[in-house]
């Protein structure tokens, strides 16, 4: 019975010991999975530098093209005729995809502009033209739809 | 006729010489290998260098079991083969085989050539003794204390050598 007690405590002795068999870092490769490596007592990827770079790329490429949407915001209406209200203008065209962008999708095209307010007749007073239509938005990378622009047509003169 | 008496004497001294020598020899006996197997587990410290100084941890828990070969015409010699198996962390599979020195019945010394071979390999040698606390004939409980260094493989702390100290117990059975 002795015996056995000894063993225990000999066997105890190092599964108590606050020094974990590896914990958080790592001194041996197999301690990392199977895809990473020891290093510096850490586990780090086999193959780090190149993935995160080609992530870095597909970051910069959608910036670029929100830039290129907001290009496509519409022309402002020409300024009214006289008597007639201006006819709407056309609406801008949808932004072509921008070269190299991944993820982008070609912006949508832009909503039609409302057409202007007749001016009352005779008056003289020059109605808004009706807003240009707006770009096409989130193109990726493509290039803003250009604004619509805006027939302006004179009614009576004054 | 003289000539003849002699030579007569010298045959018979020569037959009952060969006579006696055949009847003064013991029966010879083919050589016989003992056998004795072992099963245990073990654990104990490990050391490295990762790349930012030695560390010292807890090495992994394993189960270890193989058998000594000795011959019956000199038991003090032996040659042991050892297989284990680390179960902690991502298990591994290593293998050792050790030359033991046995200076008493129940008490030896040995060297070794270790190593794992997957998932990593590792490679080294060391030296150790084992105690036997005997139960019986051919059963007992074996006491192994060892100290290993293994410099070669791939599963080297930041390619430096990983120390192992260890110390295992189990049951040792004759086979």
């Amino acid at each position: 019975m002795k015996r056995w007690a000894l063993l225990l405590i000999t066997f105890a002795i190092p599964f108590s010991s606050p020094m974990a068999c590896g914990g958080d870092g790592c001194l041996r490769n197999s301690d990392c999975p199977s895809d990473m490596t020891c290093r510096a007592a850490v586990c780090e990827l086999e193959t780090p530098a190149t993935a995160n770079g080609g992530e870095g790329g597909e970051d910069s490429t959608p910036g670029t093209a929100g830039s290129g949407a907001s290009a496509g915001s519409g022309g402002t209406g020409g300024s009214g005729g006289t008597n007639e209200a201006g006819t709407a203008g056309t609406a801008g065209s949808a932004g072509t995809a921008g070269s190299g962008g991944t993820a982008g999708s070609a912006g949508a095209s832009g909503s039609a502009g409302t057409s202007g307010t007749a001016s009352d007749a005779g008056a003289g007073g020059a109605s808004e033209g009706g807003a240009g239509g707006a770009g096409g938005a989130g193109g990726a990378g493509g290039a803003g739809g250009a604004g619509g622009a805006n027939d302006t047509s004179f009614a009576g003169a004054l | 006729m003289l000539a003849e008496g002699a030579t007569v004497k010298l045959w018979l001294a020569v037959v009952c010489s060969v006579l006696g020598a055949v009847a003064m020899t013991h029966e010879a006996k083919a050589e016989e290998l003992l056998m004795d197997g072992n099963f245990g587990v073990g654990t104990g410290l490990e050391a490295g260098d990762p790349g930012t100084g030695l560390q010292w941890r807890r090495a992994r828990f394993r189960v270890l079991g193989g058998v000594d070969l000795r011959s019956d015409e000199g038991p003090a010699d032996a040659l042991g083969f050892r297989a284990f198996v680390e179960v902690e962390k991502r298990a591994s599979i290593g293998a050792e085989v050790r030359y033991e020195r046995w200076m008493a019945r129940n008490f030896g010394v040995w060297a070794d050539l270790t190593g794992t071979v997957a998932p990593e390999t590792l490679f080294g040698g060391g030296f150790g003794c084992t105690a036997i606390i005997p139960f019986g004939k051919k059963f007992g409980l074996f006491i192994e204390p060892s100290f290993q260094a293994l410099p070669l493989g791939s599963d080297t702390p930041g390619d430096g050598v990983l120390i192992w100290a260890l110390l295992s117990a189990g049951v040792r059975f004759g086979l």
